[in-house]
């Protein structure tokens, strides 16, 4: 009687326990689900850029996505600080639920998905895993090329020679649904200029 | 003279003094100037000698394969390239900042304890990425001289296989021995030829070339000199305990500017210090000239101070001398005058009546005490109302002057000539006989009767009576003389007038 009871008592709780993890898991695939049924989100480097000059500047087949490493030799700092960075774990939160062969969501994970000489796969492409530096500021074969020359650099599609345009890259990942990474896009898009997004001082807002 | 008693000497202090300070002052900073000026003078030269070496370790970087580096970890995948010395020094690097520094990492010093081998792969985490090392170790006549640090990331292959032994990576592996083995070859070539261009002989040729430079020396942190113009230094230890102004030094009977600079030029992360000597005798010639010239001005300055002074001193003196003899001098002049004055008449100059009485009183005491004889005279200008009256007072006064003055030269010095009354002049001849005293008065009455007086435009002519008497045995005091000479004058100018007469008793005066 008592062992009868005390079974029925389980079930409820179970199917409770059961029902909170779904929803939680609800809430947190929620997204996912939306994005697995939503259109193809845009390369955000087409996007960022507009599509006519992307194009130009992909047809001329100059530019190269070289992978974080290569910048470590002159931005050891930038290198170090953003292997602290949210962005460098984007594959991570793939993996984590399975979706690191999803296109969609390796548009937004990884570095140049979706483009030439970008990320394909871990097998292949190992050192574009993640959201990297060039993730961010474009392909950098052109810019290391240039450094080793003269000091003000440049070269990215995304640098500073187009700051509108690295702004544009934030807004095409972060996306309405993509968008609890920050309140303030300026002051996001600041903390960047430190080597390490994520110190507690940050580069005072100067512009 | 209160004043200038005291305040000169201060004023003077007070000059010698600033001039002194003023020129001393001058040398001060004249000294300072060139002091600077050696300074800048001496950074100049530090600056040189640094560019000059990092030009020359510039040179040494490049046959120390920094090109090869550069190719091998743009061309290769290679994480991380170094060369280090067996002390932990990087002498080179992929990451040029950090050329100089001492190597920190724990793989590196656990195989320098003997923890680890050298010349085999190991793995670890550098900068937050999974890689594989190897110290590869170079040699030269068997002796360790250094070692590359070379790493690649290995990342993706524990990924694959979750294995560090799987055949890709082992493949690797020799790939990366054959590429160790080729910078070996190329590593020991340069060494050799690095080794034939010395450091110590560049600074050698440097301190030839610059006149003035005695010695550049490169000390370590351990106060050791590594690297030297002068061979003969190399390995000596300084004892200094931090970095010594720059000072000037007697080395060798030598007068040496000594600076010593901060330099990262043998190891950047430490306190390398660059010495520098620089012959200061320029400096000290110079230095000895200022020094004399602000020792003469104030020499100069006190000698001319000093002479003032003493000049001033002798003068103050002189004058307080001679103002006291004037000051006596006055004082005896005032007296006399005031003697003077009481004696004497103040229109003619004779003596007056009283001194007259006085003289009188003593002559005939005298005379009387010592037998001596005594005459005296009373002269009366005849018609003397009548003169003042056509003439003026003026014209009587000037008589009286003037007749005064003449039977004074009549007299001799030692008879006494006074105004006893109005137009009456007495005349005492001490120690004269009645008949020399005669003749005086004879003489007198001639010469005023011959010679009228001038006055302005009017010749008066003027006469006198005389009236004589002396003193004989009978008298007792002068008045009874004078009072006989009296009744003579009275009886001369019964007589007509312009006529000596001498008492005799049978005179008789109506
Ligand atoms: C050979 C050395 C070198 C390498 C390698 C290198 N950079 Fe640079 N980078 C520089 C120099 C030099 C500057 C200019 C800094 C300055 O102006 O002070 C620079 C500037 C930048 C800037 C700011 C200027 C701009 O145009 O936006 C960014 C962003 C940047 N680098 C990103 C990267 C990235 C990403 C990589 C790797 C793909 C990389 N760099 C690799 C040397 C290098
Ligand atoms: C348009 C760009 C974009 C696409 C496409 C995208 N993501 Fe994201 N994702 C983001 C951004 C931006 C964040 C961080 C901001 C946030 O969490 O709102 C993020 C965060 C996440 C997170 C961690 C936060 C959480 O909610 O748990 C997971 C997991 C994730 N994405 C999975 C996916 C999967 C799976 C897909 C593909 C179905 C996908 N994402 C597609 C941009 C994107
Ligand atoms: C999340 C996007 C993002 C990533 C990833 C990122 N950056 Fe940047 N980076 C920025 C932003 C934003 C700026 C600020 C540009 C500006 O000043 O307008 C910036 C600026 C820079 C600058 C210039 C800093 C300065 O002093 O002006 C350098 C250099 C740089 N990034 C290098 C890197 C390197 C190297 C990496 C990879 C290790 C990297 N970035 C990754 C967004 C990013
Ligand atoms: C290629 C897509 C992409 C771009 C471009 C991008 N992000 Fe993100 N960002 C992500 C993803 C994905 C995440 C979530 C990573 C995770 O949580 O693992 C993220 C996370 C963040 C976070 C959250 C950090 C945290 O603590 O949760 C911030 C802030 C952020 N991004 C800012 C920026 C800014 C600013 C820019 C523009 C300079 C930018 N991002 C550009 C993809 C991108």
């Amino acid at each position: 009687m008592y062992g009868g009871y005390s079974e029925r008592l389980h079930l409820p709780v179970i199917i409770a326990l059961i029902c909170v993890v779904v929803m939680f898991q609800a809430s947190g695939n929620e997204r996912i689900q939306e994005e697995c049924n939503a259109t193809m989100p845009p390369i955000p480097l087409e996007f960022a850029m507009g599509t006519e000059a992307y194009n130009e500047a992909m047809d001329s087949g100059k530019y190269r996505y070289v992978g974080n490493t290569k910048c470590r030799l002159c931005h050891r700092k930038f290198f170090i600080g953003r292997k602290k960075d949210p962005h460098d774990y984007a594959m991570k939160r793939l993996e984590e639920g399975g979706y690191d062969d999803n296109p969609r969501c390796l548009l937004c994970h990884s570095t140049g998905y979706g483009m030439p000489t970008g990320f394909i796969n871990r097998e292949r492409t190992p050192r574009l895993a993640n959201v990297q530096c060039e993730g961010c500021h474009g392909p950098g074969n052109i810019h290391i090329k240039l450094a080793k020359e003269k000091k003000p650099a440049g070269g990215f599609l995304a640098g500073e020679d187009h700051p509108e345009r690295l702004k544009k890259m934030c807004q095409s990942c972060h996306t309405k649904r993509w968008n609890r990474s920050y309140h303030d896009l300026h002051q996001a898009y600041i903390k960047y200029r430190n080597p390490n997004p994520n110190a507690r001082r940050h580069v005072k807002e100067s512009k | 003279m209160l004043k200038l008693k005291y305040n000169t000497p201060i004023l003077l202090l007070i000059l010698v003094l600033s001039i002194s300070y003023l020129s001393f002052f001058n040398y001060e900073s004249q000294k300072k100037l060139l002091l600077t000026q050696m300074k800048s003078d001496a950074g100049d030269i530090v600056n040189s000698i640094t560019a000059a070496m990092i030009r020359f370790q510039d040179i040494k970087s490049t046959m120390n394969l920094q090109t090869l580096v550069n190719n091998v970890s743009f061309g290769l995948e290679i994480f991380e390239f170094r060369y280090l010395e067996p002390d932990g020094i990087i002498r080179n690097s992929m990451f040029k900042e950090e050329i100089g520094n001492i190597y920190t990492a724990k793989s590196f010093k656990q195989t320098m304890q003997g923890e680890k081998n050298l010349k085999e792969f190991f793995f670890e985490t550098r900068d937050y990425v999974d890689v594989m090392a190897i110290y590869y170790p170079i040699y030269r006549n068997k002796s360790l001289i250094g070692m590359i640090d070379l790493a690649v990331d290995v990342s993706e292959y524990k990924k694959i296989e979750g294995s560090q032994e799987n055949f890709a990576l082992l493949r690797r592996q020799v790939d990366i021995m054959n590429l160790l083995q080729a910078i070996e070859g190329s590593i020991a070539n340069s060494l050799e030829i690095f080794e034939k261009t010395d450091v110590d002989r560049f600074l050698h040729a440097y301190v030839h070339s610059a006149e003035n430079i005695v010695q550049i020396s490169l000390i370590d942190v351990n106060n050791t000199i590594r690297i030297s113009s002068h061979p003969e230094m190399i390995g000596k230890k300084l004892n200094m305990r931090e970095l010594p102004p720059p000072e000037l030094v007697n080395i060798e009977d030598r007068l040496i500017y000594r600076t010593v600079v901060k330099s990262g030029l043998l190891d950047k992360s430490k306190d390398t210090q660059l010495m520098l000597l620089i012959d200061a005798s320029p400096y000290a010639q110079n230095e000895q000239q200022l020094l004399q010239t602000a020792l003469v001005t104030s020499a100069i300055a006190l000698f001319f101070a000093l002479v003032i002074a003493r000049a001033i001193y002798y003068s103050a003196l002189e004058r307080s001398r001679s103002e006291k003899e004037r000051l006596e001098q006055l004082v005896k002049e005032r007296t006399h005058e005031i003697e003077v004055l009481s004696k004497t008449d103040a229109l003619t100059g004779l003596w007056n009546r009283g001194y007259l009485e006085e003289m009188l009183e003593m002559e005939f005491k005298r005379a009387k005490r010592y037998g001596h004889d005594i005459s005296i005279m009373i002269i009366d200008l005849d018609f003397f109302k009548r003169i003042n009256d056509t003439y003026g007072h003026m014209a009587g006064d000037e008589v009286l002057r003037h007749i005064s003055k003449r039977i004074s030269d009549c007299v001799r010095e030692t008879d006494f000539v006074g105004r006893y009354g109005g137009e009456e002049i007495l005349v005492i001849l001490p120690q004269t006989s009645l008949d020399a005293a005669q003749n005086i008065a004879e003489g007198i009455r001639v010469t005023i009767a011959q010679q009228p007086v001038i006055f302005e435009s009017y010749t008066i002519e003027v006469t006198t009576s005389i009236g004589m008497s002396h003193l004989r045995q009978e008298h007792t005091d002068y008045l009874t003389v004078f009072a006989e000479a009296d009744k003579a004058l009275y009886f001369a100018k019964e007589q007509g007038r312009n006529r000596v007469v001498v008492f005799d008793p049978t005179i008789d005066v109506g």
